[in-house]
């Protein structure tokens, strides 16, 4: 066998690399939309607190949405398998217990 | 913590006392639900969702303008539409009414957890409300529509409005435990009975304790190595019932009671801070500093080797861009924190 039928195809994580950023889209409840570039590896926490600054509010009136599950803090675009435009939605924390 | 944000245990210290509920432990409960239903055959045509749903559907159906474009791309959505309307299932959740005014003329609503479902099978929209005492509930109208419009994309059938059995507050905090056992006893009414007014104080212990439960059996299983959950694991973890409650459980509530978070596994940093405060490793610090025009206001990045910011803020992690600049920040280089 010759040696460049050794040779494998990178595939395609290979040619993307695990790190390499990718284009998010933050929507809020009310649709203002804000974009994001973020490392595969980076925890989606620090995209959290990244968007309340800009957005003005605290880390923990917020939360994140992705496909409809709730995004924990230490999940990246890795380990939600997410893809360059994929959309994050935004939810406020809501308190209630109301007076009769 | 055993839930799908694995979020602190102390996120819900709102489930003692006399609290009112935040969308933590609503959630938090409405999962619990989920992999109650997830194991029980007689529930299998009930579909438990998160709170943030009803908030999605009104923003996508309840202004002016549907918004047709973005729902076509919002598929979690779509695949529940799905299952309900084409599938006959029954969807159960519950909705914060802040957004939501009982009056078309109100600009808010209450601060009030009540129970929402869709019953794709019968055709009925079921709402309940723990305030109404005797009176027929009324939906808010933006919900109505929301909810009308949803079903609208997938069915011509006509839905007529039903109520859900509710336990009625007679107290101003509880009507977060009287949504969940209302959701809970829909959803399986074989084994949940709607909770008595008095008992209420004791349904939201109940709700605690197998919370606390369900993170003590999740965080011994991850110290245990076991890597993947078996089907009976998953099994008796989500049969805990109103009378299975164990002592360890009931030692375990106290403990978190006494300010002891006893469920840290082993080698674990310790969340010192307060319910909602940055947790130990956040880096992010001072705000985020300008780039191109000034008059861009949604114009947010730190990219550009001149506007390079403090080491301790957020470049190298990610930019917020304009879709405009979004090409041109394609083409620079991204900055790595070290």
């Amino acid at each position: 066998m010759s040696e460049e039928d050794q040779q494998v195809p990178p595939t395609e994580e290979d040619v993307k690399g695990d790190n390499t950023p990718i284009n998010v889209k933050v929507v809020s409840s009310s649709g203002e939309e804000v974009f994001f570039k973020i490392k595969r590896s980076t925890p989606l926490r620090k995209l959290l607190g990244a968007y309340a600054n800009k957005v003005g509010k605290q880390e923990h009136t917020i939360r994140f949405l992705y496909d409809g599950a709730r995004v924990a803090q230490t999940d990246t675009p890795k380990s939600l398998e997410m893809e360059d435009n994929d959309t994050i939605d935004v939810m406020v924390e809501q308190v209630g217990g109301c007076s009769p | 913590m055993g839930f799908t944000d694995r979020q602190p245990i102390h996120t819900l210290w709102r489930t003692l006392g006399k609290n009112w509920l935040d969308t933590m432990v609503i959630d938090s409960a409405l999962e619990l639900i989920s992999q109650q239903v997830c194991s029980d055959a007689e529930a299998s045509q009930i579909i438990i969702q998160n709170s943030e749903l009803i908030a999605k559907l009104v923003y996508l159906f309840g202004g002016e303008e549907e918004k047709i474009a973005e729902y076509a791309e919002c598929t979690w959505v779509k695949l529940i539409a799905e299952e309900i309307f084409d599938g006959g299932k029954t969807l159960l959740t519950i909705a914060h009414l802040g957004k939501l005014p009982a009056a078309k003329g109100d600009k808010e609503g209450l601060d009030h957890w009540v129970p929402v479902g869709v019953d794709g099978r019968n055709s009925h929209f079921l709402y309940g409300d723990s305030l109404c005492g005797k009176k027929t509930p009324v939906i808010p109208p933006i919900l109505l529509k929301a909810l009308e419009a949803w079903k609208d994309h997938h069915t011509f059938q006509k839905f007529t409005i039903s109520q859900m059995n509710i336990c009625i507050q007679k107290d101003n905090n509880s009507c977060g435990v009287c949504a969940i056992n209302a959701v809970k006893h829909l959803a399986r009414p074989h084994v949940v009975d709607v909770v008595k007014p008095n008992s209420i104080a004791c349904a939201r212990m109940q709700m605690l304790i197998k919370i606390v439960t369900h993170c003590k059996d999740s965080l011994q299983m991850r110290n245990d190595s076991v890597p993947v959950v078996s089907a009976s694991e998953a099994s008796d973890m989500s049969n805990i019932e109103d009378s299975d409650i164990k002592m360890s459980s009931v030692s375990a509530v106290l403990d978190v009671i006494d300010g002891e978070f006893t469920f840290q596994p082993p080698g674990a940093k310790r969340q010192t801070e307060e319910p909602g405060g940055v947790s130990e490793t956040a880096t992010i610090s001072g705000p985020l500093k300008r780039i191109g025009s000034e008059n861009s206001t949604s114009t947010l990045g730190l990219l550009s080797p001149a506007a390079k910011p403090d080491r301790r803020s957020l470049a190298g992690f990610f930019v917020a861009i304009t879709p405009e600049e979004k090409a041109k920040a394609d083409k620079e280089e991204f900055l790595e924190l070290e």
